[in-house]
């Protein structure tokens, strides 16, 4: 296992620029989340890495090796599409056991077998070994994808979106499913995706993309509660955060510069009683665990999640008091208290 | 406006029964959803109620009239697609207007009028003199609506609309249509295979399953007292931990053996049920505590922002918890587990019906 190191890396198609100077660190072990938007230069940044793509200026390593001008082979990385690409004329068993029988690695037999069981048995698909790689429900043809890739030990796994094709049951079983391998092997992953429940899930750290750069990289504790800009706090969080102008509270204290607030469920302070900022109760969604609450504050409007046993209902009159708001400049970016 | 009645409906493709004797009413006004896996019967329901298919056997009432084998167009009643599916050669002002062209007597400046309407309902009235080529997704949405709503339909059917739209504009969307169906207040019938869709939007939902109407009730509903096993499994993210054991139950008990410790469930209110059963709890009614009977170790967590879903494999199974994203775990570590008593459900596994109790008495079955 090995890391991953891209210096101001930049790829233009044409015009398009889709990844503009990107400089990135992957540890040792690591599981690193690149988010984003359609379009954003998420996959081309993968492609880059995995030699599917060449850089136009810029340096790759992997392990400590400059693998910039490397063919995909000679880099030692597996890549797991969104679409789950197996053979269909093979058992489960062969398509696990395909990568390791390509003639640049001799592998006995025995080896093979034992570690396609251990992979089998990591991903709980032991019992599907002999099956038809066609005869498999999404969730298990995606978790054999992913075996696939797994049973090569290689530097390197690149992943793009690999449960976004999954429903919503499968994919939040297979998010606990792939952090805890990866946590268990050590693996080191690059993946990509516009889900932020995924990035929040799994990353060690989250890479926030915006328009070919990397905008942001922290934990995702950090990006969720110490966003650079307004761009960045939108991509995590549901209800999303509310962005209100400065002037919709004046009485919160904030620091000269200031235009915009933002307010997540922890920074609002809900009363009946006076005081704050007054506001009405337009909206109540009710989600099962947990209820959004709309609120219409003249020209503004927030959305704040309560629990669903407190006692409001559509018209309920409520005061609002920012707690500790995020702010932000005429230009969107935070402006540090 | 219109109160839609469907009443024992049957549809069978060959062998293969589509629905199997669904009975529900749509009120005036109504948003209702219907909501199930691919295959459960949704879309067929949605299409004879449209007139699109016919009934192999059953009625649909649209104000009380008969329509079973009335055309489509004979209805009133407009279509939403997922795939809007927009003239490409016209400008946004036509699209909208198409339908209204077809029915005679109408002056043009009539037409104009109540597309202007239309566009101003759904905020798109500046984007009426653009081609549609160059619309953004959301946009092409909103002008779909308007062809449906320019004709001051009865009822609006819903065939996934948002589906091929990405998340998080899916839920910018929903908070639309909701907002929409307010303003027109029309009746709604809304086919969804997304959870969130429906409780986001849904006065009434109707779960399906294999044809099947499981449960039929408001979001809430549904979500606290799920009516089978299906309804409690299929409703929720993540959903609900099930946990399955041998016992018998007699009316009056307030407590089940769970592994090796006995758990408060609310009150049970009927008799003669025993064999396998299951407890289900909502991973929000699941606190770490070290009195916990239940114990396992932590497997996994899931952080959330504001919350976090802890998961811990105990022996039977591996229940989640959904906690404060403020409570610190490490993964290995043994927890005590508690459940809240009075949010707790009880099935009986063979029929996957819920087992009557002080929480469930009152839940709609299908």
């Amino acid at each position: 296992m090995a890391e991953v190191a891209l210096r101001s890396v930049s790829k233009s198609f044409g015009k398009v620029r889709a990844v503009e100077d990107i400089s990135l660190e992957i540890g040792d072990g690591e599981f690193v989340v690149l988010l984003g938007p359609t379009g954003v230069g998420k996959t081309t940044t993968l492609r880059l890495v995995a030699g599917l793509e060449a850089p136009d200026r810029g340096s790759i390593e992997i392990d400590g090796r400059d693998v910039t001008k490397a063919p995909p082979a000679a880099r030692d990385v597996a890549f797991v599409f969104q679409q789950y690409s197996l053979y269909p004329h093979l058992s489960v068993y062969d398509n696990l056991a395909f990568p390791l029988r390509s003639p640049l690695r001799a592998m006995a037999e025995e080896q093979i077998r034992a570690r396609v069981h251990e992979i089998a048995r990591l991903l709980r698909i032991e019992d599907k070994l002999a099956n038809a790689a066609t005869r498999l429900s999404g969730g298990q043809m995606q978790r054999v994808a992913i075996g696939r890739a797994l049973v090569r030990k290689p530097a390197v796994f690149l992943m793009d979106e690999p449960l976004s094709s999954l429903d919503a049951k499968l994919r939040s079983e297979l998010r606990l499913e792939l952090k805890h391998i990866q946590q268990d092997l050590g693996a080191t992953i690059l993946y990509v995706t516009h889900d932020q429940i995924e990035a929040m899930t799994m990353a060690n750290r989250i890479g926030v993309m915006q328009a070919g750069r990397l905008v942001q990289i922290g934990t995702p504790r950090e990006i969720y509660e110490t966003p650079a800009s307004t761009y960045v706090a939108t991509r995590l969080g549901n209800p999303a955060i509310n962005l209100v102008p400065r002037s919709a509270f004046p009485d919160v204290a904030v620091p000269p510069g200031t235009v915009s607030l933002g307010a997540r469920t922890e920074n609002i302070r809900l009363t009946r009683a006076n005081g704050g900022v007054g506001g009405r109760i337009r909206w109540i969604e009710h989600l099962g665990d947990q209820n959004h609450l709309h609120i219409e504050m003249g020209a503004h409007s927030l959305v704040t999640l309560v629990d669903p046993e407190a006692p409001l209902d559509v018209g309920t009159e409520v005061a609002v008091e920012l707690v500790r708001p995020l702010c932000f400049d005429a230009d969107g970016n935070r402006i540090r208290a | 406006m219109a109160e839609i009645r469907v009443q024992n409906l049957v549809k069978a493709f060959g062998d293969f029964l589509a629905v199997k004797d669904s009975s529900f009413t749509v009120a005036d006004g109504a948003f209702f959803c219907l909501l199930g896996p691919s295959g459960c019967g949704k879309t067929t329901t949605l299409r004879i109620i449209a007139g699109l298919e016919l009934p192999t056997s059953g009625h649909v009432y649209l104000d009380g009239e008969d329509v079973s084998f009335k055309r489509a167009s004979e209805r009133d009643i407009a279509m939403v697609f997922q795939l809007f599916a927009l003239y490409p050669h016209m400008n946004v002002r036509r699209n909208i207007a198409y339908p209204l062209t077809n029915i005679g007597g109408m002056s043009r400046a009539q037409i104009n009028a109540k597309v202007e309407e239309a566009a101003r309902i759904l905020r798109i009235g500046h984007l009426l003199d653009r081609p549609v080529g160059g619309l953004s997704g959301g946009d092409r949405q909103r002008v779909a609506l308007g062809r449906a709503i320019v004709r001051h339909p009865k009822a609006f059917m819903m065939d996934e609309p948002l589906g091929a739209l990405d998340s998080e504009f899916r839920h910018d969307m929903c908070e639309e249509l909701r907002a929409l169906h307010d303003r027109l207040k029309a009746t709604t019938v809304y086919v969804t295979h997304d959870q969130l869709e429906a409780m986001r939007m849904a006065d009434t939902i109707a779960v399906m399953n294999h044809g099947v109407i499981e449960q039929l009730g408001a979001p809430q509903q549904i979500y606290d007292r799920p009516a089978t096993l299906f309804v409690a499994d299929f409703i929720g993210q993540p959903s609900m931990n099930l946990l399955p054991f041998r016992g018998r139950l007699a009316r009056g008990d307030r407590s089940v053996t769970l592994g090796a410790g006995s758990q408060a469930v609310p009150e049970v209110r009927e008799d003669g049920v025993e064999g396998e059963l299951v407890l289900g709890v909502r991973p929000e009614h699941v606190r770490l505590s070290d009195e916990g009977a239940i114990r396992g170790e932590v497997y996994g967590t899931e952080y959330l922002g504001t919350t976090q879903i802890v998961a811990v494999q105990t022996e039977g199974a591996l229940v989640r918890a959904r906690l404060p994203a403020s409570r610190q775990t490490r993964l290995g570590e043994r927890v005590g587990l508690t459940f809240m008593p009075d949010r707790i459900s009880l099935f009986d596994k063979t029929s996957g019906r819920a087992i009557r109790t002080a929480l469930h008495e009152g839940a709609g079955h299908g």
